[in-house]
């Protein structure tokens, strides 16, 4: 039966199937979920080309773009490799989509090629959109060109943003400004920021958007592109990483003079190093009076033993607590703990 | 020629030309492992085959044994200088030849015998048979209801009414697209 297959060939079965055939199979049983959400990144984007294509005016997931579990994260991956892909004739060259986050059900999306050659969006309607809908979130994806006078409408409207996605945009010059004055405008409601692909000064921009949501931005979701993924070892390789260890520091210098209270640092297969994390570890330790904080590095190539090696050599006392392993380390009362996902 | 042997008790023998039978990478490597040897007196045994699913198999390489061998594209490699309008670097559509689809054993009582053939196909490493098993299992499936996939799949619903319930609010989205 089925059963006995050996699983690259259930593999070699489902890359052959369209997104919808996918969630169908996910719901099959749960070894078919397991295996759809592990394989994710090896399932081939075309299908959703298709999709993107066909529905140009269909709707945005209700929630939770990022979190990492089942179908969302295939999609996502779908969506980052074909993004990635934009040079080579891919169809959706931008996405805007505008998340009412109060009940979800305000959500609209302009995307296509055709808006990108003869139409493009004039980015003074798109802000009227957001005002009209009271748009709590943005996400801005692949937006080339006018990103910059995208962003500037984006800072100049009478909104109340929490939540800002950036996704493969080009961070150079004055983009990055803009940028810093949309998390400047919005730095008394922001709670997070998602940067996704970014290229140019990308790791300044992590550091920016610490610095300018100081107080309640209190989520910061950084990814970067994945490698190839090599059927052969049915795993992801770590590469095109933005973040070095220079943009860690930055974050761990400042880390102390402002009052960041970030909660939540996901960096996923970013050019994060050890050192850079033990750095951060060590700021948070000498911080004044340092919130809850939470790094999570996936696919970063990082290994549990480099971050203890790390921090003992800059003197932070790593524990190790909790059933899943990760390091924490305490400090009146509060922790600090760096979770390690998708390491091998 | 060369002589197949199936795993029943007592075997099976069949006899395939050479050139047919190289279609299989297994077989092939194996008989440029024993180059030297009589390999036409000598019967190949397959554990893994039975009589049935091996009968499949020597009709599909007879068949394919003059087909142009697939072209294997080098990998590009993906680095930022390449800013070239080179289209997409995904496999080609499969596309179930004609006569492939006649030959698959396709009845729904027959589909223990198509995963066995996949399985075979495997083993004996022919990748377009192997392709075209896969696809034709993905097009079935395809538009179908998970009710039907299990049903067809023989799998057995191992989540609680909870968790389907859970699972089928969370891609409902996904569905709409």
């Amino acid at each position: 039966m089925i059963d006995d297959l050996p699983p690259h060939i259930i593999l070699k079965i489902f890359q052959y199937m369209t997104v919808n055939d996918l969630c169908t199979a996910h719901r099959v049983c749960r070894l078919w979920n397991s295996m759809l959400t592990d394989w994710a990144s090896l399932l081939p984007i075309r299908h959703l080309r298709r999709i993107e294509f066909n529905h140009e005016e269909k709707r945005m997931p209700r929630k939770g773009y990022w979190r990492y579990d089942g179908v969302r994260v295939a999609v996502m991956c779908w969506m980052r490799r074909m993004l990635a892909k934009r040079r080579r004739r891919v169809s959706i060259n931008q996405i805007v989509a505008v998340e009412d986050c109060h009940d979800g059900s305000a959500c609209f999306r302009e995307g296509a090629e055709s808006h990108m050659h003869s139409n493009p969006t004039d980015p003074a309607l798109i802000g009227k959109r957001l005002t009209h809908v009271r748009a709590r979130g943005v996400y801005i994806a692949d937006w080339r060109p006018g990103l910059s006078s995208l962003l500037e409408q984006l800072a100049s409207a009478d909104l109340r943003l929490t939540k800002i996605t950036l996704h493969q945009a080009d961070m150079s010059g004055v983009v990055r400004n803009d940028l810093r004055l949309l998390f400047e405008k919005y730095a008394a409601t922001l709670t997070t920021v998602n940067l996704c692909n970014l290229r140019g000064s990308a790791g300044r921009v992590v550091t920016d958007a610490v610095l300018a949501a100081a107080g309640d931005l209190t989520k910061l979701y950084v990814m970067a592109e994945e490698g190839r993924p090599s059927l052969n070892e049915h795993g992801l390789m770590p590469v095109f990483g933005f973040v070095t260890d220079a943009t860690v520091d930055r974050f761990a210098r400042r880390y102390n003079d402002t009052e960041t209270r970030i909660q939540t640092l996901m960096l996923s297969s970013c050019a994060v190093t050890a050192r850079g994390v033990a750095k951060l570890a060590k700021a948070w330790s000498l911080a004044r009076a340092p919130g809850p904080c939470s790094v999570i590095l996936v696919d970063c190539g990082v290994t549990k033993a480099d971050v203890a090696a790390e921090c003992e050599r800059l003197d932070v006392e790593l524990e190790r607590v909790g059933p899943d392993g990760h390091f924490a380390i305490k400090h009146d009362s509060q922790a600090f703990k760096v979770h390690l996902l998708n390491v091998t | 020629m060369i002589q197949l042997c199936s795993n029943d008790d007592p075997p099976v023998s069949f006899t395939v030309p050479r050139k047919a039978v190289e279609l299989s990478k297994t077989i092939k490597t194996m008989l440029e492992d024993l180059e030297g040897f009589d390999m036409e007196q000598t019967p190949i045994p397959l554990p893994n085959v039975d009589a049935p699913t091996l009968e499949l198999i020597v009709k599909w390489v007879e068949q394919h044994q003059d087909d142009p061998p697939p072209v294997e594209k080098p990998r590009v490699e993906d680095d930022d200088s390449d800013d070239s309008d080179a289209d997409d670097d995904q496999e080609p559509e499969v596309v179930i030849p004609e006569w492939d689809k006649k030959f698959l054993p396709t009845d729904d009582e027959q589909k223990n015998q198509l995963f066995k053939l996949l399985n075979a196909a495997n083993y004996l490493e022919i990748k377009p048979l192997l392709d075209i098993g896969c696809k034709y299992v993905a097009d079935k499936i395809s538009g179908q209801t998970v009710e039907w996939v299990r049903d067809y799949l023989n799998m057995e619903n191992d989540y609680t009414p909870e968790e389907e319930a859970k699972l089928k609010e969370e891609i409902a989205w996904a569905e709409g697209l």
